[in-house]
């Protein structure tokens, strides 16, 4: 079926641009080569950020030391790649993963190291700290809503009682210092984190007289302030949804819940979507919290109406442990696609890492000290 | 009553005789509608080949968006199948030529199906030599900004 009618070279831009939005980004990213005009729409802001906005979402999940998977929701198609190893979390902005690199259980005195990846262009950036990383350390990950391309690195240093706010901007390749006012002390669940719409939203805790109080923190990327977004009333101790608790519970119910819209300055309430107790025994994979959809804060993946429950499970009987896609909607729980098994003991910890996912084509800029563009 | 015909003339001097449905299809034809009828409407970057595609295809969406909104979801399967066999059995030469009529025509379905067949047979290539030998692309690049390209997407995990 191969045309070598050469007038495929004068397509008009617009046109050109019309079939290569519907081309998936894992396609795209290997394209640039094919010719310069190629080349200069796939690295076109414009292009790329028209493209995003019509990519469907995926997650991502760590199944080995430096291999990764991807799935996409809309064609339930499973893909893998390689990428950094040891990563401990991520946290994923417009089809950039902020990777935290080196696990405290297992190496406790090595550095811990950050940096951002796409995986899709294969551009992977360390990002050196102004001062060294520690484990207590907090990030974020978002944009300027001045400019979508502006990528910004938070960096909430917490040592010895003394608690610091850094900003990193990917473009400039330096870290400043932002006020920092809040008057309580707070920490987050590091898992439990997600970007979304260039902000940064955590699940909080704080102390007060005894009890806890869990919230939403989260952090304005264009105006550099933290907010406290909302408190989350149903969560409890008791819940398997905590993480530290054993992965051994019976888990019976799975409830979801909505808020309304959190991105206008509006009160913050919340309202349950489902209530489902399926019949078998899941594991969450972390992040379980905070996997968004346009401008609601959601418990699970919601798409069209439907939420995807993104989960590992395991096989006692064969030992081995693999990921399912599920669907939740109508009071009822379905799967939708199963990933390969791999030995229980093999993975433990390291197939827990997982994120909502975005293909795209945004770069990550390069270092500028070296000529190649490579290592760091 | 009878229905209103329109004859539209292609580049090549082809005519074909088509009812309003047809016309309204397109964005581009359907003022026409006040003011042709009867009358030979020149398309004239349109060839007589690829317009008898327009118009089989035009043809063939009348018959289900012209129905009732309770046409079921099986004739939606059945115009989606027709739609696939359809632009498949086309060479890319001709699915060009398609996509440029279906855009200067304005005819949303019959462009994002042509745009789509093309995407679909790109996004099936496994390097850029495919694509270049299947959409007929001539590299502007030399050997050396060949390879410059191709290791913007390898770094280092270190």
């Amino acid at each position: 079926m191969a045309s070598s009618n050469p007038s495929w070279s004068l397509l008009p831009l617009e046109l050109l641009e019309n079939i290569l939005l519907r081309i998936p980004v894992e396609s795209l990213a290997r394209f640039k080569s094919t010719c310069k005009e190629w080349r200069a729409l796939l690295d076109d802001k414009i292009f790329i950020y028209k493209h995003l906005d019509l990519s469907h979402e995926g997650f991502i999940r760590v199944t080995d030391h430096n291999s990764y998977q991807i799935i996409n929701l809309e064609t339930l198609s499973l893909s893998s790649l390689q990428g950094p190893s040891k990563i401990g979390s991520m946290i994923h902005c417009d089809g950039l993963l902020l990777c935290s690199i080196g696990r405290r259980i297992i190496e406790p005195t090595k550095e811990r190291k950050l940096a951002v990846w796409n995986p899709f262009l294969g551009q992977f950036k360390r990002i050196k700290p102004s001062s060294s990383y520690t484990w207590f350390d907090i990030y974020g990950f978002g944009y300027d809503n001045v400019s979508r391309d502006n990528y910004k690195i938070l960096r909430f240093k917490r040592e010895k009682g003394c608690e610091e706010v850094e900003i990193y901007e990917l473009k400039s390749q330096f870290w400043r210092s932002v006020d920092y006012s809040l008057a309580y002390s707070w920490c987050a669940w590091k898992s439990q984190a997600m970007s979304m719409n260039g902000n940064m939203y955590w699940i909080a805790e704080r102390e007060n007289d005894n009890s806890k109080t869990y919230f939403i923190q989260s952090f304005d990327f264009s105006k550099e302030v933290f907010k406290e977004t909302c408190c989350i009333p149903f969560i409890n101790h008791n819940d398997w949804l905590l993480p530290g608790r054993s992965a051994q519970q019976r888990f019976g119910e799975i409830q979801v819940w909505v808020t309304n819209n959190i991105v206008t300055d509006e009160v913050v309430s919340w309202s349950m979507y489902c209530n489902v107790t399926p019949d078998f025994r899941i594991l969450p994979l972390h992040p379980t919290y905070l996997i968004h959809h346009t401008d609601r804060v959601k418990l699970w993946f919601h798409h069209t109406d439907r939420v995807k429950l993104w989960c590992s499970e395991k096989d006692d009987q064969d030992e081995c442990i693999y990921a399912s896609v599920y669907e939740i909607g109508e009071g009822e729980v379905k799967k939708q696609v199963e990933t390969e098994r791999h030995g229980w003991y093999e993975r433990v910890g390291v197939t827990k890492l997982s994120s909502a996912f975005v293909p795209s084509l945004v770069p990550v800029p390069k270092q500028e000290e070296t000529s190649e563009g490579c290592s760091c | 009553m009878t229905k209103e015909m329109f004859t539209l003339k292609s580049s090549d001097g082809f005519l074909f005789v088509v009812d309003e449905a047809v016309v309204h299809q397109s964005v581009t034809l359907s003022p026409m509608v006040q003011d042709c009828a009867g009358r030979e409407y020149p398309i004239n970057n349109v060839t007589g080949k690829i317009l008898n595609l327009v118009v089989e295809y035009c043809k063939n969406h009348v018959v289900v968006d012209g129905g009732d909104s309770s046409s079921s979801s099986s004739s939606g399967d059945a115009l989606k199948k027709w739609d696939d066999e359809f632009i498949t059995q086309m060479d890319l030469s001709t699915v060009y030529d398609l996509i440029m009529a279906a855009n200067y025509l304005i005819i949303k379905g019959l462009f994002d199906l042509a745009c789509q067949r093309v995407a679909d047979e790109i996004a099936a290539c496994k390097d850029h030599e495919e694509i270049r030998a299947t959409l007929g692309i001539v590299s502007d690049y030399t050997a050396e900004e060949e390879a410059e390209v191709l290791k913007e997407n390898e770094w280092a995990f270190d």
